[in-house]
């Protein structure tokens, strides 16, 4: 909101502070001031008078004036069409800073110019608010303009616009009287609120009709005689000050009471009526020209201000085309009016009409209590500034202000404060914002005014004491409690643990967004069965729906950085994945292009499926999950989101808790990368299994037995079965198996490969003999010949 | 007699000229062996008389025993030098780079979301979570902000029917904690996650963003330790000599209201570019948990009270580390990621 400093000193005095002394106070109190600018630019702007302008010799637009600026006369030489002797004019002296433009001596072709005679728009004025004479050619000031004075002053101009961010609970500030109370409180300063003189009214014969709940209260006031012309330089001024456009005499002061009393206005040309008759109503479905000249479609839910069975306004919006005033308007009917605001956002969202106007009833700034002296001050100002003739009583609906009372202490004061806040200083705090109350025994009964819609619980009136004591002056202690245990959870500690753990294994950790693409929310879903949570009102297609897999999230991420010309990508994240009714924590990994490189050393580790699947089985065996309660089983033949061959689910059970894999061809040119190694995990169901506890076992005193074997076998059985199955002979006693080699090709028979294994043998409770080590070997062969048709390698 | 001593000289001799290890054994092997020149000496021994025999054997064993310390210590010397020898042709240029490690990196909004948990947990506050897709009613209707609300302007929200949303705030998990104490205090909690309102993403806006809330019931809990514990979350994260300042503001979920600035940490609050000449940023919003939203949650607010807060992770990562563009947290740049693989 643009609030004017001079206007706000009308209401309120301030004008023996800086501008910026009442934009920290404001500021303090809750009224965010975001910016501060002057009205008008100019530093060295003086009043002069033309006493001489001729015609400059070599130019045939240009004038030569000699301009009485008080001291001295200068000369300047000014291109304005209107510029004449005589005139009252703007002087711009050298050195002068318009707002970025800097003045100076010089000469304009030959002819010496000392200074500048401006025109409005030239004082840094948004342009949207002047008239096409304000830009067009110089300022003519009134013929007793003081010569030599500044210029800024005598027009009203010097003041500072200030931009406050109201809180949404604070739209009565909206209204400049209600900003001038916070101000009054706050200084502890009288609020002059404007006399209104004393009006012969004559007898209405207007009729209001409400129909509908959605229209609490309806005022309506005749005003006949009214003369249309351009309004004061004052009041064309605070509205330019307050960000609004003059238009004339009678719209200005529609638009002035607004500002003042936050009220909005809207008047009906008396003699455009047929029924002098105002039913406010809902039902209506038809298109209707607005007073913009434009075509609205109305629905029935829209709030009208019916008038001859037409569309006389769509309440609080914008008002209809057949009744609106003009420059021949001669009798007025003012609206004054208190709407559903709720009902009146719909209307305006849907309309595209967000006016002032409606932004008043949305935000909640009406003081419907006020009404009827809104209307007097308008009638009032129409008189005086407008030659209105006669003023017709207000009809109205029927209105019962009820007075809210709300009851707090000072024990309850201090006790949400943490303060020692005394009675008399929140007596004194209550009597400067204006609310009534009676005292007794330090418990307070207060009646607020009002203008104060936010304020209905004793929170509310602790609030406004905190604001005027000053949130500053509150101490800073730590709460006094029960002891509590601060903690993170098992699940917390175990995610955390697993960022940290692959983040130290190399990889990035990512945070990517939930959101994504009905085209890519079903791709590399393992975990969901239901249909995907789609969006209402998406910003985009590309973010309509939440993601099933964090794989298409990290694909983008490799796709991003090789775009931007990284092709070593290992990255992870832990998030959210969605369904219907289903909300999961799942763990991506994604790997493409070098795990790790020493170049100068040709040490390049590429990302491949046991990359992957090392960082998988480094997690299992950190959260101390034992080998034995998952297996690894290969993905459909006919997956199209892993690679067949190179894929496999981590199975519990029957569950798919997770897998690991190359992506498949198709996701490569889908996604647009050259490749990836990829593994996803549901954290819901391993973070939260049961695990055996730490333990330590003791440190074998016997020393252990290395053999190495070599089985030729079919090169399609897995390895890793053989190896368990190996294990198995003796869990007691074998205790280290280690892969070493596998070799297929010349000296190993066509389809068949040759394992190398390691074997450590230990026993735990006495030195290992030889016998025992051989004994061991031959069960191993037995069973490996058995199982697997696995012989020793000759 | 004079030939021991004779062949002592000349062995220590060869000894101590000897240059190689093969060239020591040899000498060894060549007077201390069977054949050698002392084995010889010795046979004259059997001529000789009594006490003559004795102190000839006397001698001998004093001359072997000397050439064996002295072929030990050559050996020592010798092996020592072939080491030196051996280093000489060792070295390498140490000027190389080191084996690069892989080395990865915690998210940024993670170390400070890690940083925040750490520092509440130290006071005594558990940390809870809440789902992302939330109701209406516990996003808005028990955070106080009903149906047509003015606030419910402030905050666009990414609707999934009437009664799903994507939570536009960390919030409603207050109302999840107040709902799981059953009205009974006292509660320490923070609450981080992520969030989502329907903005365009650009610069500062993101339509996914996180938070960190924080809510203390008790039934003393004063806005003067809201004040002390923002005071603290101010120096613990941005600096001993911050301070704070509170203004007042509005969330319907709290009432008193307060938006918090802290001390520009960049000019000291002297007034700059970060903090807009002001001395002050802007970090985050709290107050005392509004009466109806106790109440709405099962606690009696005429005996429980206290405080919440809400802290925005990017605002602080960003203030933290001068980050400006709030996409840079999602697009995942490996140039952005790798800058915060290391200490804080």
């Amino acid at each position: 909101m643009k609030a004017s400093l001079k206007l706000l000193n009308e209401y309120v005095k301030v004008d023996d502070y800086q501008p910026q002394d009442i934009a920290d106070k404001l500021t303090y109190i809750g009224h965010e001031v975001e910016g501060m600018e002057p009205f008008a630019h100019g530093d060295k702007l003086v009043i002069g008078e033309v006493i001489e302008c001729v015609p400059h010799p070599d130019s045939d637009h240009l004038k030569v004036c000699q301009v009485n600026i008080g001291t001295q006369i200068n000369q300047i030489v000014c291109g304005a069409p209107n510029i004449a002797k005589g005139q009252k004019v703007i002087v711009a002296l050298p050195g002068c800073d318009l707002g970025g433009q800097k003045i100076s001596s010089g000469k304009i072709r030959g002819q010496l110019s000392d200074g500048m005679i401006c025109s409005i728009a030239e004082l840094g004025i948004d342009q949207r608010l002047l008239r096409p004479k304000d830009k067009d050619g110089t300022h003519e000031l009134p013929l007793d303009a003081p010569v030599g004075e500044e210029a800024l002053p005598y027009m009203g101009y010097d003041d500072t616009v200030l931009d406050i961010s109201l809180t949404p609970n604070r739209a009565d500030c909206m209204a400049m009287i209600s900003l001038a109370y916070e101000v009054g409180a706050l200084l502890n300063r009288d609020v002059k609120i404007p006399e209104i003189k004393e009006m012969d009214e004559l007898e209405s014969d207007i009729k209001v009709i409400v129909e509908t709940d959605k229209c609490p209260f309806f005022g309506a006031k005749l005003v006949k005689g009214v003369n249309t012309k351009e309004s004061p330089e004052w009041l064309r001024t605070y509205l330019m000050a307050s960000g609004v456009k003059p238009i004339n005499n009678v719209v200005d002061i529609s638009n002035f009471v607004m500002i003042e009393t936050g009220q909005p206005i809207h008047m009906y040309d008396y003699d455009k009526l047929k029924k002098k008759e105002f039913v406010i109503k809902t039902g209506f479905n038809e298109k209707a020209v607005l007073l913009d000249d434009l075509e609205y479609q109305l629905l029935p839910e829209d709030i009208i201000v019916s008038t001859d069975d037409g569309i006389g306004c769509v309440a609080g919006v914008m008002g209809g085309n057949d009744t609106k005033i003009d420059d021949s308007t001669v009798n007025i009917v003012i609206e004054a009016a208190t709407f559903d605001g709720a009902s009146l956002r719909n209307t305006a969202r849907r309309l595209n009409l967000l006016t002032d106007a409606s932004q008043h009833y949305i935000k909640g700034a009406i003081d419907t209590a006020n009404t009827y002296r809104v209307l007097n001050r308008c009638a009032s100002l129409l008189k005086d500034l407008a030659d209105a003739k006669e003023i017709y009583q207000t009809v109205s609906t029927p209105y019962d202000a009820t007075k809210r009372t709300i009851t707090c202490s000072t024990a309850k004061v201090n006790h949400l404060l943490g303060t020692n806040i005394t009675t008399e200083e929140i007596a004194d705090i209550y009597t400067r914002l204006h609310f009534t109350y009676t005292l007794e025994n330090d418990i307070f009964n207060v009646t607020v005014p009002t203008y104060r819609n936010d304020m209905s619980i004793p929170a509310d009136l602790i609030e406004e004491v905190a604001r005027m004591y000053g949130y500053n002056k509150i101490p800073a202690t730590l709460p006094e409690m029960e002891t509590t245990q601060g903690s993170l959870t098992d699940f917390q500690s175990k995610s955390r643990y697993l960022k940290h753990l692959l983040s130290d294994l190399g990889l990035h950790e990512t945070i990517t967004y939930t959101l994504t693409s009905p085209a890519k929310v079903d791709d590399f879903n393992l975990f969901h069965s239901s249909d995907a949570i789609e969006l209402l009102s998406p910003l985009s297609e590309e973010r309509s729906v939440t993601r099933k897999s964090l794989i298409p999230s990290l694909l983008e991420v490799i796709n991003y950085n090789n775009s931007h010309a990284i092709k070593d990508v290992n990255i992870f994240e832990i998030s959210k994945t969605y369904s219907k009714d289903t909300e999961l924590s799942t763990l991506a990994i994604a790997c493409s292009g070098l795990y790790q490189s020493v170049p100068w050393k040709q040490i390049n580790t590429k990302a491949d499926f046991y990359l992957v699947k090392g960082f998988v089985d480094a997690i299992f065996k950190k959260l101390n999950i034992e080998e034995s309660r998952y297996t690894l089983k290969r993905v459909e033949e006919d997956n199209r989101y892993f690679h067949p061959g190179r894929s496999g689910y981590i199975m519990m059970g029957k569950n798919i808790v997770g897998v690991v894999g190359e992506i498949h061809p198709l996701m490569a040119k889908k996604y647009d990368i050259k490749d990836a190694y990829v593994a996803e995990l549901n954290l819901s169901v391993l973070l939260a299994l049961k695990t055996r506890k730490l333990q330590f076992t003791a440190i074998p005193q016997y020393p252990s037995i290395t053999r190495d074997i070599a089985l030729v076998m079919d090169k399609d059985i897995p390895t890793n079965d053989v190896v368990k199955s190996i294990q198995k002979v003796s869990r007691r006693m074998i205790t280290e198996t280690e892969i070493f080699d596998i070799y297929e090709g010349e000296h190993v028979e066509e389809g068949k490969k040759s394992v190398a294994i390691s074997l450590t043998f230990q026993d735990p409770s006495k030195t290992l003999e030889d016998a025992t080590v051989n004994k061991l070997m031959e069960d191993i062969l037995k069973v490996v010949e058995k199982t697997y048709d696995a012989h020793l390698r000759a | 007699m004079d030939e021991l001593l004779q062949i002592k000289e000349e062995a220590l001799a060869k000894i101590d000229s000897c240059t190689t290890l093969k060239e020591l054994n040899d000498l060894r092997v060549f007077y201390l062996g069977k054949k050698g020149p002392m084995q010889a000496a010795m046979k004259s021994m059997k001529n000789m008389a009594k006490e003559e025999r004795a102190a000839f054997g006397q001698v001998s064993n004093k001359v072997k025993q000397e050439i064996t310390k002295a072929i030990e210590d050559k050996k020592v010397q010798l092996e020592e030098e072939a080491i030196i020898n051996k280093i000489k042709s060792e070295t390498i240029d140490i000027s190389l780079p080191g084996n690069k490690l892989p080395a990865g990196a915690i998210h940024p909004l993670t170390m400070v979301q890690e940083q925040l948990e750490d520092l509440f947990i130290g006071m005594g506050y558990t940390v809870a979570e809440g789902p992302e897709v939330e109701t209406d009613h516990f996003n808005f209707e028990l955070m106080n902000i009903p149906k047509d609300h003015p606030s419910r302007d402030m905050q666009d929200t990414f609707y999934i029917d009437d009664n799903l949303l994507m939570r536009t705030h960390t919030s409603p998990v207050q109302a999840h904690v107040l709902m799981a104490a059953k009205g009974e205090g006292p509660i320490k909690v923070i609450c981080p996650g992520k969030t989502y309102r329907r903005d365009d993403d650009d610069a500062t806006h993101s339509h996914q963003f996180s938070q960190c809330e924080g809510l203390v019931i008790g039934k003393n809990i004063t806005m003067a330790d809201l004040t002390g514990t923002l005071e603290l979350f101010a120096k613990k994260m941005f600096g001993e000599k911050r301070e704070i300042r509170l203004r007042p503001s509005y969330f319907p979920f709290t009432e008193p209201s307060v938006e918090v600035d802290i001390s520009c940490f960049n000019c000291d609050g002297k007034g700059c570019a970060m903090c807009k000449g002001t001395g002050w940023i802007e970090v985050l919003g709290a107050g005392m948990v509004n009466p109806k939203v106790l109440e709405m949650c099962g606690f009696d607010s005429e005996v429980y009270q206290g405080f919440a807060f809400g802290i925005g992770l990017e605002r602080v990562a960003m203030l933290k580390y001068g980050i400006d563009n709030i996409r840079d947290f999602y697009s995942d740049d490996l140039r952005f990621l790798n800058q915060f693989a290391r200490k804080d």
